[in-house]
Formats: C-alpha cells, structure tokens, sequence
C-alpha cells in the first residue's frame, strides 16, 4: 500500500504529461487562451496541495480535469463573465498559431473554431470525448451529470458540427482560405 | 436489445426518432460493451481530435509552467486575475510575472509546511526543456539579477553563478512565498537536467543552520540559512552534482 508522501509524489510526477490536457480543457470551459494557461496553472498548484486525496487506482487525468473544473466554477467563470460580459468565444484569437497552410489545416481550423463556437456545456463534453478519449461514464462523472446528459449533449454538438462540415463542403476552396 | 452498427451509426447521425435515440441512450447505461461500440463508430471523433492536434504549443505549457505569484507589489486581490498580465509583465523587464495565483493565495492559504516544500513542488513541474528554452542576452541576465538583488536584499553573485563548472545559468526570477520574496536562479546540467538555486527572505527571520544534503519530492538538494535568508540548492536525483554545487555556494552565501 503507498504511503501519502509516495501517493504526493506520484502526483506531482504525473503533471508534466497531464498539463496538454488540462490546457485544452480548461480552453474548452473558458474559451479563452489566457484564462486556459491560469487555469491550468491553478489547477496544478490546486492538485499539489490536494495530492493527498487522490484515490490510487483511479485516473489521474480525470481528477486533474474535476478539479480544473471545480475551479473554474467556483472561481474563474463568474469573473471571467463580469469583465467579459459573455463567454462568447473569440476563436480567431486562437486560430492564428495553427498556421493553416493546406487544406488539412484550413479543414482542422474551421472544426476548432466550430467547437469553440459550441455552448460551454457541449463545448466541454465534446472535449472530453472526442479529444481526451474518455468515455460517457467517464465524462459524466469528470462533469458531474448523467451519462445520458453527456449523450445528449453530443448528440446536439454532432449536429452542429455535421451542419458545419456540409457548409464548408459546399463552398470552394478559394472562398475558405480567405 | 442488441443494436446492429448500421442502427449506431444512425443514431449517431441523428436520424433516427427520439424514442430510439432515447431507448439507445438508456441501454449504453447498463452496457459498456455497448458504448464502446457507440464510441469507436462516431465519425465526429477523429475530425474532432485533428482539430485540436496542435494545441497547446508547447512552449507555451513551459511558459506556464513559468508563471508565479508576484510578491508583494499590491495588496492582496488589488488586481483583476484577467487582463491585466501583459500589462503589469511589461513594467518589469526581465522579471516574470503572473498574477493569476495572487488573489488566489490570499485567500486560499498554502497548507504546505514551509517554503522548502513549495520550491520543490513547483520545480517538480520543471523538466529538461523547460530551461533549454531559456537563452536570455547577456543584458537580460543582468537585468533579472539586478532586480532580483533589490528585492531579496542580497548580493547574487551573478559573476560567480555564471562561471560554476557543473551548470549553466539561464535566469534569475523572483517568485513570492507568504508575502516575502523568492529568488529562484534556473540552471541547466550538462545532461539538460533543470537545477534551481532559490533564495527566500522571510519578513521574519530564520534560525541560522549549516549545509544540510537531503531530498525533498524526490529531488536532492541542498540548504542552509542565515538569520536572513534561507538557501535551497535543488534539482535532479544525482546527490553528486548538488553536494559539489551545493557546497560551493555554500561558500559564496553563509554569512
């Protein structure tokens, strides 16, 4: 059985290959880079100090992601929606480090800034499955609703971004690189 | 009920009617096997997943991983955790600040026992190309120490850190612990190991104590204090290179 200091450790030592995916979480809850890169710093720091209570046995990057969201609803949302007024997305904020060269790129481009547009609460779902891997269960239990929310949501998500990808199938390809 | 892939994939599609996607859904809660089948046939994931390849940037996770609480510039909560960042960076050259823990410190008090363990939690999140990204100019460097000197009341030995035969210098940054400052001076070992030599001065005091080897989250280190300053020399498992190091400033940095 691990003692508390080796549960810390392990913690502490499985940050670094989590920080991708808390990042891009913490982007999909707030829909802002800057707020993405404090979050995921806070969340870190959060998890350190918390390191104790990590369940052996059970995912890290699922704990990691519970707590980046706890205190993105505890915390950061509320400030972020006062200053902002909104959390409406500016994805094009985002885009200009993606460097859409090719068409690959254009295509991936316009899917990111398709899901960035997405409510939060399908935004976040569509993250956490699509991109992260995790499963329904899995998701509901990092968000903290049913399996058959998460279901729904993604379900309202595909058909957007289905609407989204026959738009852009439709237009030429000199109109989508301007 | 067993749902064949041609029914998934048009659930998947949105075309079937609500009373099938509602008894699909209520089946994949008792049915992992039915989920996972759910799973591997959504197209939307993989369009999904390229979309979001490249991000984040690399350098910019090393960047975050920079980032601390600025040290007693304001009163606590004085300023808004967004937007103010690039602002109150740029009035320090060639400090690194963040804000966004600040308020967060104040009022969520670190149960951490002392300042030792912070450092070593935070340099735990250092890995070798956090500080090969790191190549100030020569002008930056002496910027970083000069305001560093002033706010930790110390002459840092910028000559002599410079010229240590185990390690390269990279940057002086000063971080913040319970309201006092935090001097951490980045290095990187020949094998691209990150070492940090970190300064703090509590508003307190300290108990005066000779150089102690020891490991804390796994990482050796070395560290001393004088009535003024606490020193903690800390970085990579080798307890070799941190005793010679260690020793070495030690001389530099006891009185």
């Amino acid at each position: 059985m691990k003692t508390p200091k080796k549960i810390s450790q392990d913690v502490r030592s499985g940050l670094p290959d989590n920080l991708g995916s808390i990042w891009r979480f913490a982007l999909a809850l707030s829909g802002d880079a800057t707020v993405a890169d404090d979050l995921t710093q806070s969340t870190c720091l959060r998890a350190i100090e918390k390191a104790g209570q990590f369940r052996v046995g059970t995912n890290l990057t699922a704990w990691l992601l519970t707590i980046c969201r706890s205190i993105w609803l505890n915390q950061l949302r509320a400030q972020k929606i006062r200053i902002t007024q909104s959390l409406d997305v500016t994805p094009e904020n985002l885009l200009c480090d993606m460097q859409p060269e090719i068409e690959t790129h254009i295509f991936a481009a316009q899917v990111f800034s398709q899901v960035m547009q997405l409510p939060e609460a399908q935004r976040e779902t569509v993250l956490l499955v699509y991109v992260e891997g995790f499963g329904y269960r899995e998701a509901a239990g990092i968000l903290d609703i049913p399996i058959g929310t998460v279901m729904s949501r993604l379900a309202t998500a595909r058909r957007k971004l289905a609407d989204l990808a026959k738009e852009t199938s439709e237009r030429p390809v000199e109109a989508r690189t301007r | 009920m067993t749902y064949t892939d041609d029914v998934l994939r048009s659930y998947l599609a949105g075309e079937v009617t609500a009373q099938q996607s509602a008894d699909i859904e209520a089946a994949v809660i008792g049915d992992s096997a039915l989920e996972a089948r759910l799973l591997a046939l959504d197209p939307m994931a993989d369009r999904v997943r390229q979309a979001f390849a490249a991000l984040p940037d690399p350098s910019r996770l090393a960047g975050i991983m920079d980032r601390a609480h600025v040290v007693g510039q304001s009163a606590p909560g004085a300023f808004p955790v967004f937007g103010k960042l690039s602002l109150v960076a740029a009035s320090f050259v060639g400090l690194l600040v963040g804000l966004c823990l600040y308020g967060w410190f104040a009022t969520t008090p670190s149960k951490a026992a002392d300042w030792q363990e912070q450092v070593a939690a935070y340099q735990m999140l250092y890995v070798p190309a956090t500080v090969a990204a790191i190549t100030p100019s020569p002008d930056a460097l002496t910027e970083q120490f000069k305001v560093a000197a002033a706010l930790i009341d110390l002459d840092l030995e910028q000559g002599a850190l410079s010229a240590l035969p185990e390690l390269t210098l990279k940057r002086a940054q000063v971080l913040g612990f319970r309201d006092a400052p935090l001097v951490q001076i980045a290095f990187s070992a020949p094998d691209g190991t990150p070492i940090a030599f970190c300064i703090y001065r509590p508003n307190d005091g300290l108990a005066q104590a000779d150089l102690q080897m020891s490991e804390l989250s796994g990482l050796r280190t070395a560290g001393w204090s004088t009535q003024t300053h606490g020193f903690l020399l800390i970085g990579g498992t080798d307890p070799g290179p941190i005793q010679d190091v260690g020793t070495h400033l030690f001389g530099l940095f006891k009185t």
